[in-house]
């Protein structure tokens, strides 16, 4: 945070007085702020605050509180990272096959990637988010969703 | 006057208009409490239906559902810690506890009803004193909404809980997010893409920053759904004179503060109901319970909120100013129909805005039929299970955020937002700072631009200005006290 401050403020050191003073004061505190909590994160003895990263220590910490999901031989922490990728992936395609059909392989990947095994939902939920989506998006809004080369 | 009064609530009473503005409840409902959706896409889009009709159907539809989207932006808070609109992100910091603790439909039910009595003070205001009220308006200058956005900003290191610097830090995060794009001077700042020019949308940004932290969480905490407490399903909270007796100098001060805030164009309900859930949290007598469930902090927020709705028409009707994009969208339609709003609103057409702040009031009776209704049915959102929630809100949110503006750095923007916030998160930093630097920060360099403009230098815009320099000072005195307050307590907490 620190660094990234000082990488912009020296940015906003080629703009005119009345553009750059203000953004350049916000960043200047960040940086000041910053410091001032690493300082007191490490003047503490707590753990630094950063550790906290979710891959890490997280997961052990809650596994324990509640055992109740389903399919508990993928851990917490590698299903949210798949969860992110899958996201992102899901985002990155419309652009390529299109919202609706994109739509409906996201929902039933994460349905199954959160250890739903009831066929109908598995079937079913994406289905009926997708004839929503389109319905409620597309009918009723005339929203124009990007449409890839690969779109249906 | 009063003859134009009681005429206007014979002319709203029609069963079309009542139909009509129920439907607009509806739709608000519908567009506030989906996150991504606005109240005003909602307006925009009616807007050339409502062309067909006659001036008062027309704005009295857009008025309903201008009002009960803002309410419903309370709904997700409090079920999912999703703010469905800003102003609710004040809501979310007591009501997703409470629902946590199994009151989700208390919560929603307090929320409805300080929606309600807000809106209804602020109708009363439009009733009988928005002119007197305009007058006041026409006073305060650029200086002066400076100072109210200054103090606004000051508010986040008393309601959020923890480290005052993780406060302040999210706070400037926020600011320095909002100074991409054109500089109040025109000269683009921080443009990497084209796509930059206008800075980073607002409600995308909104979206990803809390619905993605949200859904993170509920799959590496492996909770089956979001609340895992048994729902209590009856809920009789405010039936009894006796609840009443306990809150009903909370709903009183949080409506006249919310009329207040909302007057001023560009304050609004954002800044409304943090002001109210603030005033709220210092005077209590149970002040540690504030951010663990305190139904007194889900009432003042939305009583705060619903407040600044209807009091942004005062500026709009008696000066023309517009202090929203809500309120552009009914000048819109009034100037459409050949109704200039301004000054001679109410010599040319009194009738007519009279009627019309009649009808508000009807319209809010509606949204708290319809809102008490719906509530215990809403809660259980919160047990659907997760398998099902997170695809669903994940693909909701995205396609949410893409239809503000059709444009896929929208989604890209919620998706950067959102694994911004996690990572705050995971530092123990609250995002909700973040949420309001990000709201104000144009705001607030604007008009200090403006009022450097206008007054010639800093100090001289602000020493001449007496309302702009107390609000500065209560806005320093505040962070002061927040930090002195917070570091007793930490000494006291470190103690045991």
């Amino acid at each position: 945070m620190i660094v990234g401050g000082v990488l912009l403020i020296m940015n906003t050191l080629s703009y005119k007085a009345i553009d750059g003073a203000y953004p350049h004061t916000v960043l200047a505190l960040i940086v000041v702020l910053a410091a001032v909590g690493l300082y007191r994160s490490f003047a503490h003895r707590r753990e630094p605050v950063t550790a906290e990263t979710p891959t890490t220590g997280a997961a052990a910490k809650t596994s324990g509180a509640t055992t109740d999901w389903p399919g508990r031989s993928i851990t917490a922490s590698v299903r949210t990272l798949a969860y992110v990728a899958l996201t992102v992936l899901y985002a990155l395609a419309w652009n390529w096959i299109g919202t609706l059909l994109a739509t409906l392989i996201f929902v039933a990947a994460v349905v199954l990637l959160l250890g739903e095994r009831r066929i109908w939902l598995i079937v079913g939920v994406p289905i009926v988010l997708t004839a929503l989506i389109y319905y409620l998006f597309q009918v009723v809004l005339y929203l124009p969703f990007p449409a890839g080369p690969l779109s249906p | 006057m009063g003859h134009m009064i009681l005429q206007g609530f014979a002319s709203s009473l029609s069963p079309t208009i009542i139909g009509l503005m129920a439907v607009g409840v509806v739709i608000g409902i519908v567009f506030g409490s989906t996150p991504g959706l606005t109240g005003a896409a909602a307006m925009t889009l009616l807007l050339p239906v409502s062309y067909g009709m006659d001036v008062l159907p027309a704005v009295l539809l857009l008025i309903a559902i201008w009002n009960a989207a803002v309410w419903a932006g309370a709904v997700p808070a409090i079920v999912m810690n999703i703010p469905g609109t800003s102003a609710a992100a004040a809501t979310l910091l007591d009501g997703h506890p409470m629902a946590r603790k199994g009151l989700a439909t208390r919560a929603l039910r307090s929320s409805i009803i300080g929606a309600f009595v807000g809106s209804i003070a602020a109708a009363l205001a439009l009733l009988f004193v928005a002119p007197a009220l305009g007058y006041v308006v026409s006073y305060l200058g650029p200086a002066e909404v400076f100072a109210f956005a200054t103090f606004g900003l000051t508010l986040v290191v008393s309601v959020t809980r923890g480290s005052v610097v993780n406060a302040i830090i999210s706070a400037l995060i926020g600011l320095l997010i909002g100074t991409f794009g054109f500089a109040p001077s025109g000269f683009p700042r921080f443009v990497f893409t084209p796509d930059l020019l206008s800075g980073f949308p607002l409600i995308p940004a909104l979206i990803g920053l809390f619905t993605f932290p949200e859904l993170m969480n509920l799959i590496r905490e492996r909770r089956q759904r979001i609340v895992t407490a048994e729902l209590v399903k009856h809920d009789t909270f405010l039936l009894r004179a006796g609840d009443w007796a306990a809150h009903w100098f909370n709903f009183v001060r949080s409506a006249v503060v919310g009329v207040f805030m909302g007057m001023h164009p560009g304050a609004g309900p954002s800044i409304s109901s943090f002001v109210t859930y603030n005033e709220a949290r210092r005077v209590s007598k149970t002040k540690p319970e504030f951010g663990e469930g305190n139904v007194d902090g889900v009432i003042a927020a939305d009583t705060g909120a619903n407040a600044a709705v209807l009091s942004g028409l005062i500026p709009a009707f008696t000066l023309g100013i517009p202090g929203s994009v809500d309120t552009i969208i009914i000048i819109a339609a009034l100037t459409l129909h050949g109704v200039e709003p301004g000054p001679t609103l109410f010599e040319k057409h009194g009738q007519l805005a009279y009627t019309i702040f009649a009808g508000a009031f009807i319209a809010n009776v509606l949204m708290l039929i319809i809102g008490l209704l719906t509530a215990r049915w809403i809660a259980n959102v919160a047990r659907v299970p997760s398998t099902v929630l997170v695809p669903v809100v994940t693909v909701l949110a995205l396609v949410g955020a893409y239809s503000v503006d059709n444009t896929w750095f929208d989604v890209a923007t919620a998706l950067g937002a959102g694994l911004l916030g996690y990572a705050l998160r995971s530092m123990r930093i609250s995002t909700i700072p973040l949420l309001l630097g990000l709201i104000l920060g144009p705001i607030l360099e604007t008009n200090l631009y403006q009022a450097i403009q206008v007054y010639g230098s800093l100090p001289g815009a602000i020493f001449t200005r007496p309302v702009a320099l107390i609000f500065l000072l209560i806005s320093v005195a505040n962070l002061v006290h927040a930090s002195i307050a917070r570091r007793g307590h930490r000494v006291a907490t470190d103690a045991v």
